[in-house]
């Protein structure tokens, strides 16, 4: 017995944060997630799978775009042509608001409708497994599912609960808020979960887990992404993670005093060796203040998006200056005073009051009023503070 | 700071004029004129420059006797000499020079702005400077006006810091307007945005969407397959129908062969016609060795009748033959005998009685002879004839004789009648009578034999038409022919009857079975049997036209042919009619092919156009550069804020401070009418001693100029660690009362430090200690 557990695919979302791109790596952007699919499908065929499973977020929204649509659906019809049973579940992305808007996907996939079905597959080993799972209708489920979810057979070798959501409190939760133990309780073999886009193992045995993003989208989502290869050892289903994302993100750390002037050309150097290409956040230590002006005012990621080329395996999105003195304290006043005050200035009312009431963009506002949006814009202050402090005779602007 | 000397060229009414001032205290007094604010201004003008603008309403304090311009002052920063000197109105020369080093600074101004610290020319107008109209502020004044001065003034280094945070204001502000109309990078940026957002919106607006082109591709689909149906369904109708109309003659051919063949009834058992045929060859070549005989049996068995009679006949006509040959070979023994030519008759009575009865036998003898003659002759002809087969002649001929024979011996009989009544026969005369009667018994033995000879020839002549009967009854057989020959072929014949007797009977057999098979077959002769065989024949070539018609039916719908076959020919308008339709459904499914054509190339383009996706990148690009500028504003705006906020926030507790210390300056000065100052958001309130909580327009003009003062004073005196600005105050208690006014010099002698340098200027005559007084002799 052998499946693929996947999801949050996120098929049409572009890929997040980066200012600044060269064609070539749009092309390159827009082909990541799909060719992250192809590689599973492949996998798949290759390994003779006994099915797939996706946990849901397939596309990014209730409306993606028809080439993402269809090229999902090209690719199941190559399950499909295996003889591989996809089993789908959508996701508080993808969430259906009309089945008949959903695409015609080939035979071998079975979508699960809003509530709780268990469906059953025969492997090739003659093994008997029920597979449950739920769609989403609507963006938000605040209800628990697990309890929807039947208690493990006693005529099924293998079930497998197929779960879009984060643990969490009733009523706490937008996204079908669960516990761990509720799904302890049902005895399954496997819960396949989806929405987490980190890699997480909730429960090692049996396994209740993420299999994660199948392609980083934004800088939250670093390191390698793929999907979990899922076997049956003896009476246990162990999932192997395997990346497929031909894109990682990655934040590096280099140390270096060369000026402005061959800089650029020092920092592609230590990148020049990658297998998979990355999308590197840079934290650059340094100490040169034309380096340290040049990267705070964005000119130095200028002159990377310049320098890159159509054969380089990275592209630098952002830089970050670090003086190699990492805890300078705050300056002219009592550092209490600072941190006094923290609470009071990085707050969403102080960001909306400063202009973003003015924003309707609703990425952009997601953006700002996240928690961790007020805490980078804390440490760029702090680093914009630090480095007024040291080279108020460098400022630029 | 102390400004130990100051030194002016020429400002309004001073003219090369020299001060001193003490640390501390320095009262300047004069009378009206006397120059106090001259001097007030020439300080404070020294420490900030001259005014610039030259207008009506400024005083420029230009000298009076139109000579140079500036002065120098001599002054004290860290226990740090200085001396600054500022030379001309308009164009000043400034210079700044370390007493101590004879260092001359390059940019006096910058090095006079860090030394002055934060302050700048109105902060110092605000705090440090002030006369009797500036405390008329008190009105207007506001808590947080306190606060902002406290920031600037009681924390080293905040004001860089300030400065610092206004840059980010105002590097932020720059970019990003708050109106919405503002051209500034971030509303262009959010504008931009928002416009791609637009377009992506209108671009998947216009974006065929996939689940109907999908359901429209497979409806489309569906209904190609299912003209394709009806397509195929009438092809094959026409085509059938085609096919029909290209098998109906074969039908119609096909039928009329199988109906000649019914009506041929049974076929011809073609067994039986060769057995037939080969009966019937048997039959003929039974014929052709048929052995065929005219003979009956009758005729055989009457032949043989007639022969076994011909040959008694003849076996008796061959012993007469003997006999009449003994009788003649007796007669001519006789004769010989007797040398008679011929016999005597014999004698009659009379004669014998004559002679003796001799002569009669001899008459009678010569009588016969002819007859004798005669038989012989005709025997010997008919033997003749028999011999040379001409029976019928020798019979004739036999006759004849034989006739002549019997009218011969007529005759004879006459003579001899005659003959005896003359006389004896002539043999008898030279013949002894003994001798003519020994001889009467040999002429009557003759006779008789002769007689019998006769009787003889009489028989065979009574026979000979038997005979000749029987010869005439075996006349068919052969003419003429010996019975032995007769026998011989009468044994033939009775062989071939036997023979034919068989083969008729076989023939009648093979006959008979010709006749039963003739029966079977239904025919009634070979001819009729070829003729059927003919028929077969053609019925044969027809059944196998027919097989090979059957064939080429094979597979159609033979009621639907016979029924066609039925109708007239003319299917024509029908197939035009279905050609019509086809052609109608080979539009619409072509119709329909294009559309779904469309829609997969609409597919096609959808599962190859990555606009969409691009301009989502585009936008999702947009969003980062937004982010990341507004980021960069947030910054900014943040960083200049929480300094603000830090700055605040170290001055926070200073502000309580100051009222508190302002509240006892306020109580002192106002001999505890008044107690403390509180503060509200917006207003100063100040507690009476009888707990009333006054606003200050409630207050006395004085006691709102005092409440003024104690705020400065106390300002001053918290602020006095870490600035040492000189106090400049021009005659600014005009409005207190003596008592008050005392009071205020206490203070403000108390206040006056080392650190503290403060310059009262007053018309009042002052006792004091450094009082300078201000002359016009001056």
């Amino acid at each position: 017995m052998k499946f693929i557990h996947a999801g949050d695919l996120h098929l049409g979302n572009p890929f997040g944060g980066l200012s600044m791109t060269s064609d070539w790596l749009t092309d390159q952007l827009q082909a990541a997630t799909e060719t992250a699919v192809h590689r599973l499908v492949d996998d798949a065929i290759t390994a003779a799978v006994d099915f797939v499973v996706l946990a849901g977020d397939l596309f990014d929204t209730t409306t993606p775009d028809a080439r993402a649509q269809l090229d999902l659906v090209r690719e199941l019809e190559r399950l499909a042509t295996a003889n591989i049973p996809v089993y789908v579940g959508f996701g508080n992305h993808d969430y259906v608001l009309d089945w008949q808007r959903v695409p015609t996907f080939p035979k071998n996939v079975t979508l699960f409708p809003k509530d709780v079905t268990t469906y059953h597959v025969q492997t090739k080993n003659h093994e008997s497994v029920a597979i449950s799972g739920f769609s989403y209708t609507q963006r938000h489920i605040t209800t628990d599912q697990v309890a929807e979810f039947p208690i493990k057979s006693t005529q099924d070798d293998w079930h497998i609960g197929i779960y879009h959501g984060s643990m969490g409190e009733v009523g706490s939760g937008n996204y079908a808020p669960f516990n761990l133990q509720a799904m302890q309780q049902k005895h399954y073999d496997y819960w396949a979960l989806g929405h987490i886009h980190v890699r997480e193992t909730l429960q090692k045995k049996p396994f209740i887990g993420y299999s994660g993003s199948i392609q980083g989208l934004d800088k939250t989502e670093t390191g390698a992404k793929g999907y979990y290869m899922v076997e049956s050892e003896g009476n246990e289903l162990v999932p192997t993670f395997t990346p497929v994302a031909p894109i990682t993100w990655v934040t590096a750390e280099v140390r270096t005093e060369r000026d402005l002037s061959t800089v650029v050309q020092y920092v592609r150097g230590q990148f020049a060796m990658k297998d998979e290409f990355e999308l590197i956040s840079l934290n650059l230590i340094t100490e040169d203040p034309n380096v340290l002006s040049a990267i705070v005012n964005q000119q130095l990621l200028a002159q990377f998006v310049a320098a890159a080329q159509t054969t380089d395996m990275f592209f630098i999105y952002e830089i970050q200056a670090q003086t190699q003195e990492q805890h300078l304290p705050l300056p002219a006043v009592d550092e209490r005073y600072w941190s006094e005050t923290i609470g009071d200035v990085f707050t969403r009312e102080q960001l909306q009051k400063m202009g973003l009431k003015q924003v309707t963009d609703v990425d952009v506002l997601d953006h700002f009023l996240n928690a961790q949006t007020l805490q980078a814009l804390q440490e760029a202050v702090k680093t914009q503070l630090h480095l007024s402090q040291i080279g108020d005779e460098y400022h630029v602007d | 700071m102390w400004i130990k000397k100051v030194h002016i060229v020429g400002f309004g009414q001073f003219n090369q004029q020299t001060f001193d001032f003490v640390q501390g205290l320095q009262v300047v007094q004069g009378l009206n004129e006397a120059g106090k604010t001259t001097l007030h201004q020439f300080l404070f003008d020294m420490i900030f420059g001259f005014p610039q603008a030259k207008g009506r309403k400024i005083n420029t304090y230009e000298p009076l006797d139109k000579g140079p311009y500036g002065g120098s002052m001599q002054f004290e920063v860290d226990h740090q000499l200085y001396e600054l000197e500022r030379l001309g109105r308009t164009q000043t020369v400034t210079t700044l020079t370390a007493v101590g080093s004879g260092q001359q600074f390059a940019d006096p101004e910058a090095m006079l702005t860090k030394l002055l610290g934060p302050v700048d020319r109105e902060l110092y107008l605000a705090i440090f400077s002030f006369d009797q109209e500036a405390l008329m502020n008190i009105f207007s004044l506001k808590p947080d006006d306190f606060a902002a001065y406290l920031r600037t003034l009681a924390t080293p280094g905040a004001q860089n810091w300030l400065e610092v945070a206004n840059r980010w204001d105002k590097t932020a502000t720059a970019k990003f307007g708050s109106t919405k109309t503002a051209h500034r990078e971030l509303n262009q940026a959010l504008a931009n945005l928002q416009m791609q957002r637009q377009q992506l919106q209108n671009n998947l607006r216009q974006q065929p969407s996939l689940d109907k082109l999908q359901a429209e591709a497979q409806h489309l689909t569906q209904r190609v397959a299912s003209l394709e149906q009806r397509q195929a369904q009438l092809q094959g109708q026409m085509n059938h129908q085609q096919a029909q109309v290209h098998l109906l003659p074969v039908y119609r051919r096909w039928q009329q062969i199988k109906q000649q063949v019914k009506a041929t009834g049974k076929p011809l058992d073609l067994t039986a016609a060769d057995k037939a045929d080969r009966v019937r060859q048997q039959l003929t070549a039974l014929d052709d060795v048929m052995v065929t005989t005219a003979v009956t049996k009758q005729q055989v068995e009457s032949a043989t009748v007639a022969l076994r009679q011909l040959e008694k006949l003849e076996n008796q006509q061959k012993n007469l033959a003997e006999q009449q040959v003994k009788a003649v070979q007796a007669q001519t023994a006789l004769l010989e005998k007797y040398h008679w030519t011929q016999v005597p008759p014999l004698l009659t009575d009379q004669q014998k009685s004559q002679l003796g009865g001799q002569k009669e036998t001899g008459q009678q003898s010569t009588k016969n002879s002819w007859l004798i003659i005669a038989i012989i002759i005709s025997s010997l002809i008919i033997i003749g004839a028999l011999l040379i087969s001409h029976v019928a002649i020798g019979i004739l001929l036999a006759l004849i004789s034989l006739l002549l024979g019997w009218w011969g011996s007529r005759q004879q009989k006459t003579n001899v009648v005659a003959n005896t009544q003359q006389d004896l026969p002539a043999a008898y005369q030279q013949m002894a009578t003994a001798d003519i009667f020994a001889a009467q018994t040999d002429i009557q033995r003759i006779n008789d034999m002769m007689l019998s000879n006769n009787q003889i020839i009489h028989d065979q002549q009574a026979m000979m038409s038997e005979l000749v009967k029987m010869r005439a009854a075996l006349n068919w057989l052969g003419e003429g022919l010996t019975v032995d020959e007769y026998r011989k072929r009468l044994a033939d014949i009775h062989i071939k009857q036997e023979t034919m007797g068989q083969q008729q009977l076989q023939r009648a057999n093979l006959q008979q079975t010709l006749q039963e098979l003739y029966q079977k077959l239904g025919v009634k002769d070979v001819a009729m049997l070829q003729q059927r065989r003919d028929a077969q024949r053609h019925i044969n070539d027809l059944q196998r036209e027919a097989n090979m018609l059957e064939e080429q039916l094979k597979g159609a719908d033979l009621h639907e042919l016979a029924a066609q076959a039925a109708i007239a020919t003319d299917d024509k308008p029908a197939m035009t009619d279905q050609q019509t339709i086809l052609q109608r459904i080979q539009d619409e499914k072509n119709q329909l092919n294009q559309k779904l054509a469309e829609i997969n190339v609409q597919l096609q383009n959808l599962q190859t156009d990555n606009t969409i996706e691009h301009q989502q990148q585009v936008v999702a690009n947009q969003v980062a550069v937004v982010n990341q500028q507004l980021t960069q504003y947030f910054v900014d705006r943040l960083g200049s804020e929480w300094i603000k906020q830090a700055l605040n926030a170290a001055i926070a507790d200073r502000l309580p401070n100051l009222l508190a210390q302002a509240g006892t300056f306020l109580r002192l000065l106002t001999d505890n009418h008044y107690q403390t100052i509180q503060q509200t958001k917006t207003l100063l309130k100040v507690v009476r001693n009888d707990g009333k909580i006054l606003g200050v327009n409630q207050l006395s003009k004085g006691t709102a100029e005092q409440l003024y003062v104690a705020l400065r004073l106390a300002f001053v005196k918290n602020v006095t660690a870490t600035l040492q600005l000189p106090l400049l105050i021009d005659d600014a208690f005009v409005d207190f009362d003596e008592q008050r006014r005392q009071t205020m010099l206490t203070l403000l002698a108390d206040l006056a430090s080392s650190e503290q340098q403060i310059f009262y200027f007053t018309a009042q005559k002052t006792q004091g200690k450094h009082v300078l007084t201000l002359t016009h002799q001056q």
